[in-house]
């Protein structure tokens, strides 16, 4: 499977509709997406419906999955998350992003994600 | 004059209907729920509006029943109930197929489920406050419960988290409370109706 990293600074720069374009293209082509950072609540529910509209017999959606670093961290921990964030601009963590058809599961807990995949 | 005009805003005030979602994933009871509740307020005899499956995505399409009127004591409310399709990232038509449903009608039935879960997601401005519906025998941590909670958030939602399924032996309210600590939370059955009227006390704190 081909996996993309994406780095924060390539789309902090593109405005909601670019990103979700690009990710939803990836994700479409059978890529699974590995983004520095986290789109906001908004672009995951856009890019959500923009993929439920393409649904057909190949592509059935995406899987998705945050892990961040403020679970079960001191109270430093989190000023100190809550500073990176303010100054990067973005949620620091990891989103995975991948075709449904493909990943079986993300499995999500505070420490980290499991990603599942069917067999091909 | 002015006693008049503020009797006059009153009349208003009182009609005010407010907007009562059910949202969350599929399968989590919000159909049962919305059905227990219509039952407990117009009676046992009250029409049924909605209709529930074990069988994933049941409800493809938003839906209201308006002109329900809750009292207790001193405080009443007014409210129309809306019924909304499960949030999911995934449909998948075979799985449909899975439990046993022919190919062209689990592709029929994956299609409307799809338009369902937009329509879902474009209702969340149309309501005042939301019951986020979530099945207390599963892990409440995933993604899509994390990204509609923020969504209500940002949007000035109020929000009440409703754990159903707490007649079941598996059923944890305690591990939903972990992953959502910030918002109020009721765990209910909305198959034994068990806890309705916390939910009610809680419905009214957020509307009143």
């Amino acid at each position: 499977m081909d996996v993309k990293i994406i780095s924060n600074s390539i789309i902090s720069s593109m405005d909601s509709t670019k990103k979700i374009d690009k990710i939803y293209k990836m994700v479409k082509d059978g890529s699974l997406v590995i983004l520095e950072g986290r789109l906001t609540n908004e672009e995951e529910l856009a890019l959500t419906s923009k993929s439920l509209k393409h649904v057909n017999e190949t592509f059935s959606g995406i899987d998705i999955a945050f892990l961040n670093v403020k679970h079960n961290s001191s109270f430093f921990d989190r000023l100190r998350f809550k500073l990176a964030t303010f100054l990067l601009k973005y949620e620091v963590g990891i989103t995975v992003i991948g075709p449904s058809k493909k990943v079986k599961e993300l499995k999500m807990n505070p420490e980290q994600i499991e990603i599942l995949l069917f067999n091909q | 004059m002015k006693k008049l005009f503020f009797s006059f805003l009153n009349f208003f005030k009182k009609k005010k209907e407010f907007s009562l979602g059910l949202y969350g994933p599929p399968n989590a009871g919000k159909s049962t729920l919305a059905n227990t509740i219509i039952k407990d307020i117009l009676g046992e005899d009250a029409k049924t509006t909605f209709s529930t499956s074990e069988v994933e995505h049941e409800t493809r399409s938003v839906q209201k029943v308006e002109e329900l009127t809750l009292e207790r004591g001193s405080k009443k409310i007014n409210f129309a109930l809306v019924d909304t399709p499960g949030i999911a990232t995934k449909i998948d038509f075979e799985d449909f197929v899975k439990k046993g449903m022919k190919k062209q009608d689990a592709k029929e039935r994956a299609r409307e489920a799809t338009q369902g879960v937009i329509e879902s997601i474009r209702w969340v401005e149309k309501v005042d406050c939301v019951l986020v519906v979530l099945d207390a025998t599963i892990n409440p941590y995933s993604q899509v419960n994390i990204t509609l909670i923020g969504n209500l958030v940002a949007k000035d939602k109020k929000i009440i988290i409703v754990a159903n399924k707490i007649d079941l032996k598996n059923a944890s309210v305690d591990k939903i409370k972990l992953v959502f600590p910030d918002y109020p939370l009721v765990g209910v059955s909305a198959v034994t109706g068990e806890n309705l009227e916390e939910l009610y006390k809680e419905v009214f704190k957020q509307l009143n």
